[in-house]
């Protein structure tokens, strides 16, 4: 077997002086280099002409289609799906497609698949003329029209209510309204209590002069979001995924799972510029919620009027909303019936992952199981 | 002049006081009579100002980015400084081996960077160049509103009163739609 001398061994001198001595490659094989030569040009191939990547196949219908929403409904496979309908509220950071990235990855098919009647609200893009759409319209008007659609429609008095980041606030904020219409209340990693958040993405909010920004610029640009979330893990997520690729670009199933996620990572929306300031003014900067003084139109949230049953689900390992941030929820609330739930996981492993199919959402169907029929 | 001073007496002065100084010198042009035909030409010398600001806030935008790039660079060498000295030290002999030293160097730089976005002073200073940037696109927004009044064309300020006032007519109309439905469900249960 041939053997090559990739580097010489060289020395750098450090900031502190040191004098220190770089690793040099000494034995690579051919074959190893043949190797990568082929992974680095089936790498550059598939950037240079990328397919098209199907995502959200579940099958589903549109209810209701306005200029900020859709309802979706997914066709549930059983003849009878459980009494309860349930309908799951995304947040407004990137697309909704990512509960239902890809067959064996879904959150939502997996709950059809449980029998549950699953509903969910699909935000679309606001437009320069959206500016001044804000929290009490997104929760008030938009989420209360799909609860009354869902439940005129299943001629059902109560429904469950899932949200998931900051969807998950704003179904707080929404069951502490109306409760009467809410049997359930599931949250997967809600933003409650900033003041106990310790992510990057809170340090920038917490620093942010939100007003000034969203005054200029109208609403909170997709580009301007990117550069946020890009300061999240920039190189165990960033660079270290490429590396991933290249190792992994024999692998069909890798490389479609790495495209549904890449083509979900930077399909950004923009934020309406109210939503945005009154998520960085009242959410993380003043930490209103906790206070029971953030205000949607001229009502006040009050998170202890909750007294329905909760499920909060929590990712230990999330770097995008702290996991005692959201804990906070469950010593808001009056529910007697109330759960919380620790997964040792991700953001996105939490909903989009293989480990949530196997671990999380049979729990969380077990726990919803019983409360819906 | 008094105001002239030198380089190196420029060089010593903080940049937000040489910024002030900048601005009380080019006031006394801006500044014009109120009582007196010049004041019909205050579209122009808004135009001037908005101008003047726009070179202060480019300055400003440079210094911070400046600032922006220095911490990115200094936390880089800090980094490569704290690579156990166990990575350097021995040869990559095979493939898991590089491998290793790939994961060792991503972790180290990933927790050096994360210490540096997670502090309050980068916080400020990602802020201090998004209001920067702001300021710049008001600016920009200001001098063209000006010269669309003047050709009495619809400029963006009147757009957003309009749509302010829509989306609070659209939640008035809410109010009044929920309003309605509690009543005329209230007198179906009377009637039942």
């Amino acid at each position: 077997m041939k053997t090559k001398k990739l580097l010489n061994n060289t020395t750098t001198t450090t900031n502190s002086g040191e004098q220190v001595k770089q690793p040099s490659i000494s034995i690579v094989s051919d074959r190893y280099n043949e190797e990568l030569s082929e992974k680095i040009e089936k790498f550059t191939k598939l950037f240079q002409n990328p397919r098209d990547i199907d995502v959200g196949k579940t099958a589903h219908e549109i209810v209701k289609e306005t200029s900020l929403y859709r309802l979706l409904h997914y066709k549930p496979i059983f003849k009878n799906p459980l009494k309860t309908p349930l309908l799951v509220v995304y947040a407004l950071i990137n697309k909704s497609y990512i509960l239902d990235l890809q067959d064996d990855k879904s959150w939502v098919k997996n709950l059809v698949s449980q029998g549950f009647d699953v509903y969910l609200i699909d935000w679309k893009p606001p437009t320069s003329n959206d500016k001044y759409v804000n929290f009490d319209d997104y929760v008030n008007d938009f989420i209360d029209d799909c609860v009354d659609i869902i439940r005129n429609k299943n001629s059902i008095e109560k429904i469950t209510l899932h949200g998931y980041c900051m969807g998950a606030t704003m179904s707080a904020m929404y069951t502490t309204f109306y409760q009467h219409k809410i049997r359930n209340l599931v949250t997967l990693a809600p933003v409650i209590d900033s003041s106990k958040d310790t992510t990057v993405i809170g340090n920038f909010g917490r620093n942010m002069a939100a007003n000034k920004i969203m005054d200029s610029l109208g609403n909170m640009p997709p580009q301007l979001l990117n550069t946020c979330f890009s300061a999240l893990k920039p190189f165990k997520q960033g660079m270290n995924k490429y590396y991933a690729l290249l190792e992994h670009i024999d692998d069909t199933k890798f490389v479609e799972n790495f495209l549904r996620v890449e083509k979900w990572l930077y399909d950004i929306p923009p934020i309406t510029g109210e939503v945005f300031k009154q998520w960085i003014n009242d959410i993380y900067k003043n930490n209103l919620l906790i206070k029971n003084e953030l205000k949607l139109g001229n009502k006040i949230v009050d998170l202890s009027k909750i007294h329905i049953p909760l499920l909060n689900i929590v990712a230990e390992e999330d770097h995008l909303v702290s996991p005692q941030c959201s804990t906070a929820l469950n010593n808001l609330v009056s529910s007697t019936d109330n759960r919380l739930m620790k997964f040792p996981t991700g953001h996105v492993g939490l909903i989009a992952s293989s480990y949530s199919q196997l671990n999380v959402l049979p729990r969380v169907g077990k726990w919803l199981f019983s409360r819906s029929d | 002049m008094n105001d002239i001073m030198s380089y190196e007496e420029n060089y010593a002065i903080p940049f937000e006081e040489l910024l002030k100084k900048y601005q009380e010198f080019w006031k006394k042009f801006t500044n014009i009579p109120k009582y007196s035909p010049l004041s019909l030409m205050e579209e122009t010398t808004s135009i001037g100002k908005n101008i003047q600001d726009l070179l202060i806030v480019s300055s400003k935008m440079q210094y911070f980015t400046v600032n922006y790039i220095s911490q990115i660079t200094k936390t880089y060498s800090e980094a490569l400084d704290k690579l156990p000295s166990n990575a350097i030290k021995s040869d990559i002999k095979s493939e898991q081996d590089l491998k290793k030293y790939r994961n060792i160097l991503i972790g180290t730089l990933e927790d050096s960077f994360t210490n540096l976005f997670q502090s309050k002073e980068f916080g400020i200073l990602v802020s201090d160049i998004m209001s920067t940037y702001s300021d710049y696109n008001k600016l920009l927004k200001n001098i063209t509103n000006t010269f669309l009044v003047s050709l009495n064309l619809t400029n963006k300020d009147d757009i957003d009163s309009i749509l302010k006032e829509m989306q609070e007519l659209k939640r008035q109309v809410r109010d009044i739609r929920k309003t309605m439905d509690i009543i005329i469900s209230e007198d179906k249960k009377i009637v039942k």
